[in-house]
């Protein structure tokens, strides 16, 4: 929760007034919310991809396989490797292949990744307003993805009223 | 008449070869759908996710297709939908020809406990949510929208 300094730091920016704070002061308040809204978009990938652990085997009524904690781990790094302000929680579900699928859906854009294994990872990615589909994998290198997510996260531009 | 085995495992050799039957456009896939498929949505909603629409992994299928049933094989066996795995809380229909119009190939694959298995070969990351778009639910939660 935003303290009364970071509040009034807040209301500052939304009126557009200059910070009653110090720049030094402004930017370690900027860093720990950024830090804590950090902590919390991993807080809510850490326990959904806890729930996907626990699922038995053959829990897709086919045969799939328990997910795998090097799997589980790996979408772990990938998705704190990820993490960018403003970038939406992920939905995570589980694939009957023992994969775990992450998707993202922002500013008309889609990106899909999926996890079969330590650095056994496939992406797609949709672009708005685009038919066209950019899909490839995705091993220790991961900067396509990140490329991805920064146009998911892209702060949202509102035009000044005339 | 009772439901097919929700057995999994491979084709049971010749006795699963025998009586391959092929699959009409015009017949229809169902796939189990559980729960973990289901992802938050707006105001209190779930939806369903195109991870629901994944093949089975090698060392459960060598061919790894993805695992469904025939309707049609399972009206054949006295098998209501509405009763068909219970366990499951949505079931999605698909209609076969609507399928191997994406490229796909949908082939009998009875395994043992289960001669209304069927696998929809070469599903690819691109097919997911086209397949997604396809289905129909007869069976969801009334919270799955």
């Amino acid at each position: 929760m935003p303290s009364d300094a970071s509040g009034t730091v807040l209301e500052h920016t939304r009126l557009g007034l200059s910070s009653p704070f110090s720049a030094g002061a402004q930017r370690l308040w900027s860093e720990s919310w950024a830090s804590l809204s950090r902590n919390e978009w991993l807080r809510g990938v850490r326990n959904r991809l806890k729930v996907l652990t626990e699922l038995p085997a053959g829990w897709d009524g086919y045969g799939a396989p328990r997910i795998s904690v090097e799997t589980t781990l790996f979408a772990l790094q990938i998705l704190q490797d990820l993490w960018a302000r403003r970038l939406p929680t992920p939905d995570i579900s589980a694939m009957s292949s023992g994969g775990i699928m992450i998707e993202w859906e922002s500013h008309g854009h889609e990106l899909t990744i999926e996890i079969h294994g330590p650095y056994a990872t496939r992406f797609l990615f949709e672009r708005a307003g685009s038919d066209e589909e950019e899909v490839g994998t995705a091993g220790s290198d991961i900067s396509q993805l990140q490329s991805y997510v920064a146009e998911l996260a892209r702060p949202v531009v509102v035009a000044a009223a005339a | 008449m009772p439901l097919p085995s929700d057995q999994e495992g491979a084709p049971d050799g010749d006795e699963a070869e025998a009586g391959i039957v092929q699959i009409a456009d015009d017949d229809y896939i169902i796939r189990k759908i559980p729960s973990a498929h289901m992802q938050p949505a707006d105001s209190g909603h779930r939806r369903i996710s195109k991870s629901a629409f994944s093949a089975s992994s090698a060392s459960v299928d060598p061919e790894e297709g993805m695992s469904v049933n025939s309707e049609q094989l399972l009206q054949a066996a006295g098998v209501d939908l509405r009763q068909f795995a219970p366990e499951f809380p949505a079931l999605a229909r698909l209609n076969v020809g609507q399928v191997r119009a994406l490229e796909l190939t949908i082939e009998h694959r009875p395994i043992k406990g289960d001669r209304t298995h069927c696998q929809v070969l070469g599903v690819k990351e691109k097919h997911r949510k086209k397949l997604l778009r396809l289905a129909e639910f007869p069976r969801k939660p009334p919270d799955v929208v």
